[in-house]
C-alpha cells in the first residue's frame, strides 16, 4: 500500500503553501531565464530577489568568491526598482506555477511604506518578506565603520515591521539580519512588531583573502557567505528562533538535498528555502521535493507538518 | 537599436555527461569531449557551458568554459582548457567514462552572418582562443564559397600561454602568431599586428575577438578608429551562467536613455558589439 504524502504547510493559518520548499530570495533571480529549463510546479513559493523603491546597479566587481563549501557574494542588491519591476518582473513571476512572495527592503520609512502599499495591491502576491539587514550593510564597504548596536538593531527591526504592518494586510515574513542582535532576541522583536513568520539564515558576514596580493579579494572587503558551509550555523538559528517565538519559521542555509531540508524541518522550520543550490543545479527544488517524498515514504511519515520542530518536542 | 546582440532562444540543460575523449593537445592544454546531445544540438560559436565535478562540495560552484567544438551527429561537445588552477588541474585527471555535470548551452553567440561580405579578422588572446577556433570553423564551414579567407591572430604573452595552436593550424585560415616576448611566432602585441592588417587590407573587414579585457579594449579602440564592426566575447567570472547570481554584470551604453546600464555577461552576452560596451575602467 502506498502512503499518501501530504507536503502542504501553512505560513499563517490562512496562507497555505503547496509544499515546504521555497526558492530563497536571489536563488533563481527574477526568473527571466528559466523558461523551458527549470520546473517549479511543486515549489511552495518563489521569493524574489530583494526589491528596493529605487533601482540599484549593485556593487563593484568582482562580487563573488568561492570559499570552502560556500560562496561569498557582495552583489549590493541589484534590482530595477519597484516601478520597473511592477511592469516587467512581477507579471512574469505571477505566471510561474507556484505562489509568489516578494522580498523588499526600504532604504527609509517612506520606502518601506510605499513598497508595502504598492505590492499589496497586486493580486497573486501571497506574502512579503522583509529583508531586515540594514541598508548600509548591503553595499560595498559592508560593515566598515560603526555597526548598529543591539538596541539600534532591534529598534530598526521593530520600526520597519510596524511601518509595513500598517500599510498592508499581507502576511509578513521577517528575514532577520546576521549582525547587530542575537537571533532569538531579534525574532522576539520582530514578532512583537507584527511579523507572521521568521526567516533565517541570511548570508553570514565573511571575508576572503588573496595571499599573493596581500589583499582582500572583494572590493568592499566583506560579503555574505552562503552554501553548505553555513548549514550548521543556520540550523542553530532555526533552533534558537524556535525556542524564542511560536510563529512559523522559514529555515535556509546550505540546503542541497532532501535530507538537508528535513533537518531544517525537524529543527523547527515550517518551510525551507533553497538559495545557492539553484544556481549550481537549476532544478534543485524539484529534486529536494522528490527526495523528501522518498524519505517520508520510507519512514512512514504521511504529513510533513508533523515533522516540524519534532526534535524540539522529544527528549 | 538593441544594446545587446540577440540570444538563441533555446533553453539550457543540466546533463550528467560521460567523458568520451580526453587528450593533451600541447603543453598543459587539453581537449575533453563529452556526450551531451541536447547541448550539441544547438551549440554555436561564442556559447559556453558551466562545468562541475567533485565530491563534498569541493568545488561548490561551476566554472564556465567556452564551447570548443560541437558535433551534432555524435551528440558530443568539447572544451579546450589549460590545466593551471586547481579546478582545471583536477579536470585534467578525469578519464574516459567519468562523468561531468554540464549546464548549457549558455549565452549568445558571434553573429558573423550579419557581416557577410566582409573579411573576418579573428583575434584570440591567450585562453580566449577556444571560442575563436569554433568561430573560425563555423565561418569556414558555413560559407560554401568564401569570398575572403578568415584572418586569425593568435596572441599571448609567451609561448606557453598560446592556446589553440594545433586547431588553428588545421583550419583554412591565414594564421598569424604573435607573442610579447617573441618565444613563438612574431614578437609584439596583437594590436600592433592588427593595425598592420587593417592598414594593408583592401577588403572591408569585420573584427571578432576574445581575450582579457585590456586586449579587447585596445581592439575596440582600433575598430572605432577605422570604423570597423567588432564583436567581442568578454571573459568575466560567471559562477552560475544562467543569469541568476549577478556576479558577471557589465556596463553597456543605453544611448536612447543617455545613460549606462548593467547587463549580465552570461545572459545578455558573452558576445557584445564592442561599441555598446563601456570600456572605461579596463
Ligand atoms: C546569489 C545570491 C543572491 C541573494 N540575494 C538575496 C536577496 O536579494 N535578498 C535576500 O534577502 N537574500 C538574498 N540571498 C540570501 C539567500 O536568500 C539565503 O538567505 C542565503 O544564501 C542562505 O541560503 P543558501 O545557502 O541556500 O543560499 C542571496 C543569496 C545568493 C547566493
Amino acid at each position: 500500500m502506498s502512503l499518501q504524502i501530504d507536503l502542504s504547510v501553512h505560513l499563517t493559518p490562512t496562507c497555505a503553501l503547496p509544499s515546504p520548499i521555497l526558492i530563497a530570495s536571489g536563488g533563481l533571480g527574477f526568473g527571466d531565464t528559466l523558461a523551458g529549463a527549470v520546473a517549479l510546479e511543486g515549489a511552495g513559493a518563489f521569493i524574489t530577489p530583494t526589491l528596493t523603491l529605487s533601482p540599484r546597479q549593485g556593487n563593484h566587481m568582482p562580487r563573488t568568491v568561492e570559499a570552502s563549501a560556500g560562496l561569498i557574494h557582495a552583489n549590493g542588491l541589484p534590482n530595477p526598482g519597484l516601478e520597473a519591476s511592477l511592469v516587467t518582473d512581477i507579471p512574469r513571476l505571477l505566471s510561474l506555477p507556484c505562489p509568489l512572495i516578494v522580498s523588499i527592503h526600504g532604504e527609509n520609512t517612506e520606502a518601506w511604506r510605499t513598497l508595502a502599499e504598492r505590492l499589496s495591491a497586486i493580486r497573486g502576491v501571497i506574502a512579503l518578506e522583509l529583508n531586515l539587514t540594514p541598508t548600509a550593510l548591503h553595499s560595498d564597504g559592508f560593515l566598515r565603520g560603526d555597526t548598529p548596536n543591539e538596541a539600534e538593531t532591534l529598534q530598526y527591526i521593530a520600526a520597519s515591521l510596524q511601518t509595513v504592518r500598517a500599510a498592508t494586510r499581507l502576511p509578513l515574513i521577517a528575514k532577520l539580519p546576521n549582525v547587530g542582535a542575537e537571533i532569538g532576541v531579534a525574532s522576539r522583536a520582530a514578532v512583537s512588531a507584527g511579523a507572521d513568520a521568521i526567516a533565517v539564515s541570511q548570508a553570514f558576514p565573511a571575508v576572503a583573502m588573496r595571499l599573493s596580493g596581500r589583499r582582500f579579494r572583494l572590493p568592499g572587503v566583506a560579503g555574505g557567505l552562503s552554501g553548505p558551509a553555513i548549514k550548521p550555523l543556520a540550523l542553530y538559528q532555526v533552533w534558537r528562533v524556535a525556542q524564542s517565538v511560536s510563529v512559523p519559521i522559514i529555515g535556509m542555509g546550505g540546503v542541497m538535498n532532501g535530507e538537508d531540508a528535513l533537518e531544517f524541518v525537524m529543527a523547527g522550520a515550517t518551510a525551507v528555502g533553497v538559495g545557492i543550490a539553484n544556481l549550481i543545479h537549476p532544478n534543485t527544488s524539484a529534486q529536494v521535493l522528490a527526495e523528501m517524498r522518498a524519505w517520508m515514504a520510507r519512514n512512514g511519515v504521511a504529513k510533513i507538518a508533523t515533522l516540524t520542530g519534532i526534535a524540539n518536542r522529544e527528549g | 537599436m538593441s544594446l545587446t546582440l540577440p540570444r538563441t532562444p533555446s533553453p539550457f540543460y543540466e546533463i550528467e555527461a560521460p567523458v568520451i575523449y580526453h587528450e593533451r593537445t600541447v603543453g598543459a592544454e587539453y581537449e575533453i569531449v563529452f556526450h551531451a546531445p541536447a547541448i550539441a544540438e544547438s551549440a554555436r560559436a561564442g556559447q559556453f557551458v558551466e562545468v562541475l565535478f567533485g565530491e563534498g562540495y569541493a568545488p561548490l560552484v561551476r566554472r564556465p568554459f567556452s564551447i570548443f567544438r560541437a558535433n551534432r551527429d555524435a551528440g558530443t561537445c568539447s572544451i579546450l582548457y589549460v590545466a593551471r588552477g586547481s579546478f582545471t588541474s583536477a579536470l585534467a585527471r578525469k578519464r574516459v567514462g567519468d562523468g561531468l555535470s554540464v549546464v548549457g548551452p549558455l549565452g549568445n553567440r558571434f553573429q558573423w552572418e550579419l557581416r557577410r561580405g566582409r573579411q573576418p579578422v579573428l583575434i584570440a588572446g591567450g585562453i580566449g582562443a577556444p571560442p575563436i577556433t569554433f568561430l573560425a570553423r563555423e565561418i569556414c564551414e558555413g560559407e560554401s564559397s568564401l569570398k575572403y579567407r578568415p584572418v586569425v591572430i593568435n596572441a599571448a604573452k609567451t609561448r606557453d600561454l598560446l592556446v589553440g595552436q594545433v586547431e588553428f593550424g588545421a583550419l583554412e585560415v591565414s594564421l598569424h602568431v604573435v607573442t610579447e616576448d617573441g618565444s613563438h611566432g612574431r614578437q609584439g602585441r596583437a594590436t600592433e599586428l592588427l593595425r598592420e592588417i587593417v592598414h594593408n587590407s583592401t577588403a572591408p573587414l569585420a573584427l571578432y575577438a576574445c581575450g582579457p579585457m585590456p586586449l579587447l579594449k585596445a581592439i575596440s579602440d582600433i575598430a572605432q578608429e577605422f570604423a570597423l564592426p567588432c564583436q567581442v566575447s568578454v571573459e568575466t567570472p560567471m559562477p552560475c551562467g544562467i543569469g541568476v547570481c549577478n556576479s558577471c554584470a557589465i556596463a553597456v551604453y543605453d544611448l536612447p536613455a543617455q545613460k549606462t546600464r548593467m547587463v549580465r555577461a552570461c545572459w545578455e552576452g558573452p558576445v557584445f558589439e564592442a561599441s555598446n560596451l563601456v570600456w572605461e575602467g579596463y
